[in-house]
This record gives C-alpha cells, sequence and structure tokens, in this order.
C-alpha cells in the first residue's frame, strides 16, 4: 500500500538508553513502514554510549527521523514519552521500544483497523523473542467497548483483552491531552489503567506485529538486575496498585463477574524470580534488608485491597526464594545445572510416592476382580464433568437431589478433574464425594449397585474396564441431551469406536417422548428395546423446581446472574460444540454491532456462552455494555431458568427451555453443509419451533426483534415441536426414572 | 513494469540463501522490481543482511502449520499482494506457502537450494515431497545435474549461484611466482566439510613435500576446529598445518595459493570452489560429491578424486599428482576461469529476471488456480496430509481410544513379565532357546 496526502499523519515515539547494539534495528523496521506519512521521534535520555550518533547518522537519510537527547542524567522512560507525546504533530500516536522492533505492516494494519470499527485505539499481538527461541502470545480477538474497557487487562478468560503495556498500540491523540506517565519503573502498567479510563472503545487485532525483545529487557527478561535499584523497584511496583483498584475498577469487576488483572501480582513475581542466589550471597547485610522491603511491600499491599482482592492476590504470590526455609541450608550457590538435576529428582521421586501412579496401573486389572466383588444396591455412583468439581452432569444431578436426603442409599460423586474440598456440595444425607482417579473411588465403582451417567464410559477411566458385567448392576444411561445430532451408533463407527462395547452395558435409557425414545434404541439398544423408556429427563426437574426447594449453590449463582443482569431483559446465545477442524459459524463483528445496537434500543442484554469443549480454542470476544460473559455459570440448566429467551444452532438445550414456554431461535445459516457432515436425526424442518429456517442474519435479526418487542406466544408450530419431543411437562422426572430403574432387569 | 516479488526463507540470518536474496534483492530493484521478504525466523539484529530500501521483511510465525496458521499465511500473503511469490529453502517448509495459496492467482516458484539427498531427507515424506514440487507453476534447482529427479523438466529452470563479483576473470595468472600452498576455505565441520580428510591425506604426503604447506580458514563447528588442532598436533604437522580462524578476505586467500583442496562430501552448491576456479586456482575434490562433480572436471579444470568420500589415501594421490605436475597445474589454472563463465553476476541476475517474467506472465492462469486432474489429485494430498495439523484435544482423543481397543484384548491385562515367563515354556521356542544357550551352541 502506498500511502498518499490524504491518508494522516502517525507520531511513533521511541525512548532511548544505552541500546547501541538494536536502536538502528528497532529505528529501521519503523522508518521501513508501508504506512508512509509516519514520523519518529526518538528521545534520547542518560546514553552513555554510541546509540545517539547511530541514529543522528539514520535522520541524516531520512527527515522523518527526530532526534532529541536530553543529555546525561535525565530521567526514566515516563518522562521520555511524555516528552515525545508533546512534542508529537500526528494524529495518532503510537510508541516502540528501542530494543523492540515492528512488523513492515504494523502501523498501516492497526490504522486500517482503527478507521473501519472506530475505535479510539487498536492493540496488535506480541511476539515475545528469546534468546533461542520465541513464543507468540495471543490476546483475543475482538472489540470492547463501554464501561469494560477500562477493566479488561490481563484477564485470564482467554477472550479479547488488553495488555498493560503502552507499546502494541495506535491512540488517538487527544487521549493522551493532560495526562502523563510518572518517572518511575513500571510507569506504563501503572499508566495504561489510567489512560483507558478515557478510551470508549478498544479493538484488539489478533495478528502478530509487534516483535518483543526479552532477550534484552532487564526489568521483565533476563538481562541482570541491577542491586542498588531494589527497594526502587519494589516501590514502583506497589505504586502500580492503586489505579487498578480504584472504586470504579472494582464495581466494574463486580458487575461483570471479572477478577482483578494477572497485572497486579504478576511484576511482583517476575521480579522476585529475577533475584537469584548469587546475589544475596555476595551482600549478607543485603538479604536482611530485602527480606525486610518484601514483607513490608506484602504487609502495604494488604491494607491497600479489600478482603477478598487481597485473597486473591496473597494466593497467587509466589514466595520470594530468600524467604523459603531450604534456602540458607546449601552454602553454595548451585550451578544451573545442579539445580535442574536436582529439581528433576524431587519431581521424580514426588511422582514415585503419589498413588495416582499405583491407581492407574491397577485400573487396568480390576476387571476380574468386577467379577466377583460383591454389589450393594444401596450405593449409588454419579458421574460427573470434568470442568467444574462441584458439578454433577444436569442429569446424575437431577436424580442426586431427589434422593439426597435418603439415608439409606449411600450417594458417591465421583468428581473428575480438580478435586478441592472446599468448594464441593455441602448439603445431603450420606453423600461422599471422591477424586475419579484414587483407591476409594475404584473401590466404590466396584461396589457400587447403580450407577447414572450421562455420556459414553468407553473412554472415561475408572469405567472403561469395570462396568462391563450388564448383569452385576444396573447401570442408567441419562443422556446429556434430547437427540438431534447422530448420536451412539448412528455414528460412523470409524469416528467413535467404542459404542458397540458402550451399548450393551445399559441397563435403562431414558427418553422424552414416544418420537425420541425410537431414536434412542436405534442410538443405543436396537438389540434390547424394552431398556428405553419414556420417563423425561431429570434435569428438567431444576427447571421446574420452586426456588425456594433448589439446591443452595443453584440459589447463590441465581442471586449473583440477577445482580448483574438487573431488571433488563436477558436472551442467551449458546451454540452447539464444533470440532477443531469444522467451520465455526460465529457472529462477524459488524453482525455483533448490530446486535448490540439492537439490544441497546430495546434495553436488554445479550449473554454469550461457549461450549465447554470449545472455551480453549475460542479467542473471538465482544465486550459492551449489552453483553453479558456468562462462561463462569457452571450450570446451563440454571441460566435456561432465569434468561428471557435463546439463540442457538443445533444445541439441544432448546428443549429445555421450551419446558417454560420461553422463545427460541434457531440460527442456522450452514445447516446443508452441517447435515451433511455431523448428520442429524430428523428431517431438518421437523425439530424447528418456529415455521421458517433462520439461514441468514437479516432473518435473525427481524426475529429478534419480534422476540425483544412484544410479549412471546407460542404458536402452533412450537407447541407441535414440544408435544412430539417431550410428553412430560413436571418436576416428577427424576421419580419416574428411579421407578424405572427399580422395575428394570440389569 | 513493476513486478512485486515475494520470497519465502524459513531462516534469516547470514547463510547461503539470504546471500542469494540479498544479490536479487540488490540486483534487480533498478529493473523494476519490488520485494518483500517473509520469514518464520526470530532474527539478531547484527546477524542480517541490511536489503534495499523497497525490500521489507516481514518476521511472522506460522509454526504449527496447522488449518489455522494456514488461513494466517494466506490472509497475510494476499495483503501483501505480491505478483509472484518465491519459496526458497530446502525442508518442509517448502510446502508451506504453496498450501496456502491455493486457489489464489499468484504463480509460486520452488526454489530447492542443497543436494537431492538431503532434500529429501527433510521432507521425510516423499510423495509428499513430489506433490509439492508438482503443484507449483516453476521449480528452481542450482545444477542441472539435479533436475533428472524433477518432472516435468519443462518447468524446471536451472540457474546457479554467482561466484564473488569482485573477481576479475579476465586478469592474466601467475602460479609459478606463489608459494607452495594448499588452500582449504570451510568451516571446520567434520561431517559435510571433512577437514579431517584433508588433514590425514596431507600427512600421507608430506614427508615428500617438505617445501609444501597447508593452510585451512574457516568458522568453527561443533568443535571442529578443536578437534583438528589436536589431529594436527598429534600426526606432528604443526609446522606445515596452519589451522586459522573464518576470513573476510577469501579473494586475497586465493591469490596466495597454488591448489584449492575442496574435501566436502555433500554440497548444494559449492560457492568456494565456484570462487576459486574464476580467480583461476585449481581444485581437488572427490568425484562422488554431489554438487562438486558438475562444476570441477578432471583433468580439465581440476582433479576429481574417485572413490569413497572418506578415502584420504586416494584424496592424496590426488593431490600430489597437482603437487608434483607444475606443468599441469597451470594449464588447468588457465582453464579453470573459462569454465565457470556462466556463473557470473549478470549472467545470474539475467536467469533470475526472465524466471520472474515467465512467472508474472503465468499470474491467473497458475497451477493453484486451476489445476488440472493430476495436479488436483497431488493438492488433495497436500490438503489431506495433516502432519502438524491434528490438536493436541484431538490427538489425546484419539490416543484414549485407541487405549480403549487396547485394553478391550483380554492378553494386554496379564502383566509382560508374567507372559513372558510363559513363553518360556511354549513349545519349541523358550526352552529350545535356553538349551542352546546353556550348552554354547550356535
Amino acid at each position: 500500500m502506498n500511502s498518499k496526502p490524504t491518508f494522516p499523519l502517525i507520531s511513533v515515539v521511541m525512548p532511548v538508553h544505552n541500546t547501541e547494539e538494536q536502536v538502528a534495528n528497532a529505528a529501521q523496521s519503523v522508518l521501513a513502514q508501508t504506512y508512509e506519512n509516519l514520523e519518529l521521534i526518538c528521545i534520547v535520555n542518560d546514553s552513555s554510549d554510541s546509540s545517539e550518533e547511530i541514529l543522528l547518522e539514520l535522520s541524516a537519510n531520512d527527515s522523518r527521523l527526530v532526534v532529541i537527547s536530553n543529555g546525561k542524567g535525565a530521567a526514566g522512560a515516563g518522562p521520555a514519552r511524555n516528552q515525545g507525546v508533546a512534542l508529537a504533530k500526528g494524529e495518532f500516536i503510537s510508541f516502540v521500544d528501542d530494543d523492540d522492533y515492528v512488523e513492515a505492516d504494523f502501523l498501516s494494519r492497526l490504522y486500517k483497523t482503527l478507521i473501519e470499527h472506530n475505535v479510539d485505539m487498536v492493540q496488535c499481538a506480541i511476539r515475545y523473542i528469546f534468546k533461542t527461541k520465541s513464543k507468540n502470545k495471543s490476546y483475543g480477538s475482538g472489540i470492547i467497548r463501554g464501561e469494560q474497557v477500562s477493566v479488561r487487562i490481563d484477564m485470564s478468560d482467554g477472550f479479547a483483552r488488553l495488555y498493560p503495556m503502552v507499546c502494541g498500540k495506535l491512540y488517538k491523540k487527544e487521549l493522551f491531552d493532560d495526562i502523563e506517565m510518572k518517572a518511575m519503573t513500571f510507569e506504563d502498567i501503572e499508566f495504561t489503567p489510567r489512560l483507558l479510563e478515557r478510551v470508549e472503545s478498544a479493538f484488539i487485532l489478533d495478528e502478530q506485529l509487534y516483535n518483543y525483545n526479552k532477550r534484552y529487557s532487564t526489568v521483565t527478561g533476563w538481562g541482570e538486575l541491577k542491586r542498588s535499584q531494589i527497594s526502587e523497584y519494589l516501590d514502583s511496583i506497589f505504586q502500580t496498585l492503586p489505579p487498578y483498584y480504584t472504586e470504579s475498577a472494582c464495581a466494574i469487576r463486580a458487575k461483570y463477574g471479572l477478577k482483578p488483572p494477572t497485572t497486579v501480582f504478576a511484576n511482583i513475581n517476575n521480579f522476585t524470580r529475577g533475584l537469584n542466589r548469587v546475589i544475596f550471597q555476595k551482600s549478607p547485610e543485603f538479604q536482611s534488608e530485602f527480606k525486610l522491603k518484601y514483607v513490608d511491600f506484602v504487609r502495604r499491599v494488604e491494607d491497600l485491597l479489600s478482603e477478598e482482592d487481597w485473597q486473591f492476590f496473597s494466593s497467587n504470590l509466589v514466595e520470594p526464594l530468600v524467604l523459603r526455609k531450604d534456602f540458607w541450608i546449601q552454602k553454595k550457590a548451585p550451578t544451573r545445572f545442579f539445580l535442574k538435576r536436582i529439581t528433576a529428582a524431587k519431581s521424580k521421586l514426588a511422582k514415585a510416592f503419589s498413588s495416582k501412579i499405583y491407581v492407574r496401573w491397577l485400573e487396568p486389572y480390576l476387571y476380574w476382580v468386577d467379577f466377583i466383588f460383591p454389589k450393594s444396591p444401596n450405593i449409588w455412583l454419579f458421574s460427573s464433568w470434568a470442568y467444574y468439581p462441584q458439578h454433577t452432569l444436569d442429569n446424575p444431578r437431577g436424580i442426586f437431589e431427589a434422593v439426597k436426603d435418603d439415608p439409606n442409599i449411600k450417594k458417591i460423586v465421583a468428581v473428575h478433574g480438580k478435586f478441592d474440598e472446599n468448594i464441593l456440595i455441602k448439603d445431603g444425607n450420606n453423600v461422599v464425594f471422591v477424586p475419579v482417579v484414587s483407591f476409594r473411588s475404584l473401590y466404590y465403582i466396584l461396589r457400587a449397585g447403580v450407577f447414572f451417567t450421562g455420556n459414553a464410559l468407553s473412554p472415561k477411566f475408572g469405567y472403561r474396564n469395570m462396568m462391563k458385567h450388564p448383569k452385576r448392576r444396573k447401570l442408567v444411561q441419562l443422556w446429556h441431551a434430547i437427540t438431534l445430532k447422530k448420536i451412539g451408533l448412528t455414528l460412523d463407527h470409524n469416528l467413535e469406536l467404542y459404542w458397540h462395547d458402550d451399548a450393551n452395558r445399559y441397563a435403562l435409557i431414558t427418553s422424552t417422548s414416544d418420537l425420541d425414545r425410537q431414536t434412542m434404541i436405534e442410538s443405543f439398544s436396537p438389540k434390547r428395546p424394552d431398556a428405553v423408556v419414556v420417563t423425561g429427563v431429570p434435569r428438567h426437574d431444576l427447571l421446574h423446581m420452586p426456588e425456594e426447594k433448589l439446591p443452595v449453590d443453584y440459589r447463590e449463582q441465581i442471586v449473583n446472574l440477577r445482580a448483574r443482569k438487573g431488571s433488563k431483559k436477558l436472551f442467551l446465545y449458546a451454540p452447539t460444540w464444533r470440532g477443531p477442524l469444522d467451520d465455526k459459524s460465529e457472529f462477524t463483528i459488524p453482525q455483533l454491532e448490530k446486535l448490540d445496537a439492537l439490544f441497546e434500543s430495546y434495553n436488554a442484554l445479550f449473554g454469550q456462552r461457549i461450549h465447554l469443549n470449545n472455551r480453549k480454542t475460542t479467542k473471538r470476544g465482544f465486550f459492551t455494555n449489552n453483553v453479558l460473559d456468562l462462561n463462569s455459570f457452571p450450570e446451563t440448566t440454571l441460566l435456561l431458568r432465569e434468561v428471557d429467551g435463546l439463540i442457538t444452532d443445533y444445541s439441544s438445550i432448546y428443549f429445555d427451555i421450551m419446558q417454560r414456554d420461553k422463545p427460541v431461535v434457531l440460527y442456522q445459516p450452514d445447516i446443508e453443509s452441517y447435515e451433511y457432515t455431523r448428520g442429524l436425526a430428523y428431517k431438518s424442518g421437523s425439530f424447528r419451533p418456529h415455521e421458517e429456517t433462520i439461514d441468514s442474519f437479516e432473518k435473525l435479526y427481524a426475529m429478534l426483534e419480534m422476540a425483544l418487542s412484544g410479549n412471546f406466544e407460542p404458536d402452533q408450530k412450537y407447541k407441535d415441536v414440544k408435544s412430539k419431543f417431550m410428553t412430560f411437562c413436571d418436576d416428577k422426572n427424576a421419580l419416574r426414572v428411579i421407578a424405572a430403574m427399580r422395575k428394570s432387569k440389569p | 513494469m513493476s513486478v512485486h516479488v515475494l520470497i519465502y526463507t524459513h531462516h534469516w540470518t547470514v547463510g547461503g540463501i539470504e546471500k542469494v536474496i540479498h544479490n536479487i534483492t540488490q540486483g534487480l530493484e533498478s529493473r523494476g522490481y519490488t520485494f518483500s521478504i517473509l520469514t518464520n525466523d526470530v532474527p539478531s539484529p547484527e546477524r542480517q543482511f541490511r536489503l534495499g530500501k523497497n525490500a521489507r521483511v516481514y518476521f511472522r510465525d506460522f509454526k504449527p502449520f496447522d488449518v489455522t496458521n494456514a488461513e494466517r499465511m494466506k490472509s497475510l500473503i494476499l495483503r501483501i499482494n505480491p505478483d509472484i511469490a518465491v519459496v526458497m529453502g530446502s525442508n518442509r517448509s517448502n510446502l508451506w506457502v504453496p498450501r496456502a495459496l491455493a486457489g489464489t492467482p499468484v504463480p509460486v516458484i520452488m526454489s530447492e537450494h542443497n543436494t537431492q539427498i538431503l532434500v529429501a531427507k527433510n521432507f521425510i515424506n516423499p510423495e509428499i515431497y513430489r506433490a509439492a514440487r508438482a503443484i507449483v507453476d516453476f521449480n528452481h534447482v542450482l545444477l542441472p545435474n539435479y533436475m533428472s529427479t524433477f518432472s516435468p523438466p519443462s518447468k524446471t529452470r536451472v540457474i546457479g549461484n554467482p561466484f564473488n563479483s569482485n573477481i576479475n576473470v579476465e586478469q592474466k595468472i601467475d602460479l609459478s611466482t606463489r608459494e607452495n600452498t594448499v588452500l582449504c576455505l570451510a568451516r571446520y565441520d567434520y561431517i559435510q566439510k571433512q577437514p579431517q580428510v584433508l588433514v590425514k591425506a596431507f600427512a600421507e604426503i608430506v614427508s615428500r613435500h617438505p617445501d609444501w604447506k597447508l593452510s585451512l580458514f574457516g568458522g568453527n563447528w561443533k568443535r571442529g576446529q578443536n578437534n583438528i588442532q589436536a589431529l594436527v598436533k598429534r600426526l606432528n604437522l604443526e609446522g606445515q598445518v596452519e589451522v586459522n580462524d573464518h576470513t573476510d578476505d577469501v579473494i586475497g586467500e586465493m591469490q596466495k595459493a597454488k591448489i584449492l583442496a575442496f574435501p566436502s562430501a555433500y554440497e548444494g552448491f559449492p560457492l568456494v570452489a565456484v570462487d576459486a576456479l574464476a580467480s583461476g586456482l585449481p581444485v581437488v575434490a572427490f568425484s562422488e560429491c554431489e554438487g562438486v562433480n558438475h562444476l570441477v572436471r578432471n583433468g580439465e579444470n581440476g582433479v576429481l578424486v574417485h572413490g569413497d568420500v572418506k578415502d584420504y589415501k586416494a584424496f592424496a594421490n590426488g593431490l600430489e599428482q597437482l603437487m608434483l605436475d607444475e606443468d599441469f597445474r597451470l594449464q588447468l589454472a588457465e582453464n579453470a576461469p573459462a569454465s565457470v563463465a556462466d556463473y557470473s553476476h549478470d549472467i545470474f541476475l539475467d536467469n533470475w529476471d526472465s524466471l520472474f517474467k515467465e512467472a508474472y506472465a503465468k499470474k491467473g492462469r497458475n497451477i493453484l488456480a486451476n489445476p488440472n486432474a493430476i495436479e488436483r489429485h497431488y493438492l488433495e494430498l497436500l490438503f489431506d496430509y495433516r502432519m502438524e495439523d491434528i490438536s493436541t484435544k484431538e490427538l489425546s482423543l484419539a490416543r484414549e481410544a485407541e487405549r480403549a481397543k487396547k485394553y478391550a484384548n483380554a492378553r494386554e491385562w496379564v502383566p509382560l513379565f508374567v507372559r513372558k515367563f510363559l513363553n518360556v515354556f511354549s513349545p519349541g521356542h523358550g526352552l529350545k532357546r535356553i538349551a542352546k544357550k546353556l550348552l554354547g551352541v550356535r
């Protein structure tokens, strides 16, 4: 792209301090931009090497480079940047550090995006460069508008977020009126939240255009720390904290369910990690001084923060080496090689003594034990999902709620994933929680007479080898969805190999209607159709239950959700799971902008929830005052109680919300390809609760407008679909399942 | 005419391919070309060539090259908007650009810079290697004898690298005034450049030629220089063999010597040999060394030693033949510059210019935009090839399923040591073997 005079001037500010080896590379990378209408302002501060001469040499060939020297003793990067901004003539400002370099299309990409989306600032992704390797760091992608801009700094949720460095961004010049960076060490980290309070919208571009050289960095990288500066660093880190904990920032975080940014503790952790043994050993008087200073720092932070924030901060704080008990046992500092050896040996020892390894070793051989081990009909096992410790699957949870107070039945919940005693459900009688990978869990799997699950067993630890003797225990399959897509035996056998094996084990399979029963027979039990019974699914009980009867954790979450949404209407967008190579039919940014305006005009909220399996791969984010991120809620069933409508593509949770007669929109722009690649159990028209297929965004928009404006009344098609797929509409499903289970023969 | 050329190279430092890119961009900018360079590398500021003002370098990371990264590369290249794309290198990343550019009107030239054996080794899967070559519009190789593995030959072009433009080919050379010196210019790489073979060969003949000297120049490579120094000391050659560091004045050193010894095992394009021949220095090399054997012709401009590339005695014979016969040496030196006249800087630039023009003429009618049946088959092969595509999640699921299948087999539940123990009693197998062992019968 050749920039014509119509393109506005962009000022790039570069503070320079003793970097004669890298500064030419940095400056040239800016001057070689494809966006040519720029000025590069280099402020040379306190330089004792030839970096100034190198820049002057470059400026002789290029008039766009302005070099300003402040001589010896001038203050650090913050004041230099202030000076650069004051001198800048451009409409836009960007910062580049003197030891980094930018891509050739850095400015042109950022500028184009800024104009296209009409935002105040744009941020690109960063490539971190170390001595021998590099790492691409993505900060999500998407747009942040409104009050969330100032708090979405370094969030750990994986969606679009800002980083606290000032580099790698393009700003409108007017943002910098009457605001200055301080003369301190972590000046940009202190500065960014203050600046972001003025920013109304920011775009996060997921393209790596800024190369951050960690190999030369003193503060954040592996450069050598100066001992004399250590107490100054501690003070600077402390000064960075208050802008993140202003009253308004805390209030906004509470409103959108956000945690404080990782920045607040990352700096102190990086700093204490950077201090090495040698520094302490060389100067013994410094050790005690550092200890005192560090403890003082931590106390000051404790005073500054509220109790909740302090807990978050302290739980992420890494103990400095010098404060550890074993630090002084070794007299001589071991070399890096020996440190590695010691840590490797330690972890090997820890592995050898952890029981997990033996559990995993033992598990395959229990197949034979399962033949002879006595079963108790009064021990019921409930399987959980791996994502949330306190979360049993929706359907087993429905059964669990029905029998939790029965002292005669021992209820075991086998928890996948992280096991934390503190956040388990505390009510019920005769309930035991066990992590799946443990001897106890294996014992209960062997002992349980009844087992409730919601998904396939063959790939899961513990169940894959046991539970293979259907005559010895009752295994109830409460499939986690009402079948819409092809599952089980109707799938291509090469895709999921284990279904033949799995289907033979079930004593009872639930279904919701006669039509659903036929599909379930085809999918799970073609040889024994009697095993499939029309009972309804237990999770629907939780939809119909009066609020005061709901379990404690559900009620807590409802209070939380209501506080967040206020009196506004809330529509939930929850698309189904997509494989890593499938097309993801996400909304584009302009479409989201339109939706945002629509919800704004009707004073409603647009809640987004991404399928659990897709959370790690989804980066796209869209945050405005009208968008609620509902990913932190473990229970979908609970959300469906509270929301006023649902937009989905092929997720069968829309059947659940139809139990409450709420509006549903099936947005299926890729219905043909999805039907071909994934496969549906029914014809595409027969399960849709509205007359028309919504295959374009315009149709969706019109439909939503209708749903938002008037009161929703279920039409004939809606009622037909509901009665066709769901026979029961009450809170007795769990009891029916239990009755059917007692009747069923293993 | 202004043609925008995009050159992709995996590495960006001061190496051979980068030097070629440097030469092309410097030389062709005046002929109306603009260049963009795309690389996956992390550069050190001090270790890179400075290109012309119109050549821009993009440092982007596309590893692992999966579906999303292929899309990223495609959108970036389309934004750079080149008329031609050139892929330079000799490893698997060569197929990234053709794969990313499927369906676009940009013609692709694949330029391979190594011996065919080494390229094939880097690719792992020979079918993919063929597919990647088939779907590009032009293949470029450095020497004519590499062309045999390319089909069709009609789209393969041979352009060698140029010798140093400071060498004056017309200048009369007088070898007789120089000292008796054998020169070797190569990094101390035991596997490729084989300085140890030369030193051993020299040790064989040194007693008969006390007036001759061997001088080695080169960068250290995996402690090769230290090993060579130790070897020289062990063979008591310290008086007659100099082990020097890397030199920048290659031409100056060549003007001091009488013979260039080139004991490499394999070479892509031996620039040192071409430089030496251009400046009238006869070369001794192995005939088995691919790359050199095309440039050096036995008895015409140098001596090719037959036999294994590690055979230092044969190399010693070849070296001695040149050292003994002064007339022969002078005759070779006279022929040498003319034999490499094809590798001048101007011819190099002309060749690349005409290749770029040919490719430019194909813009919009290129293979990747409208492939025929065979090329479509190759393209599909390339897209099915999911070496790096499978995400970790998918992999773990596959592994899990495999394990589930494995444990379904009851045999697996019997511990390994039990199975081994039982094997002993299987008829005709275990006991017989043990008996044989005990009796010492073979």
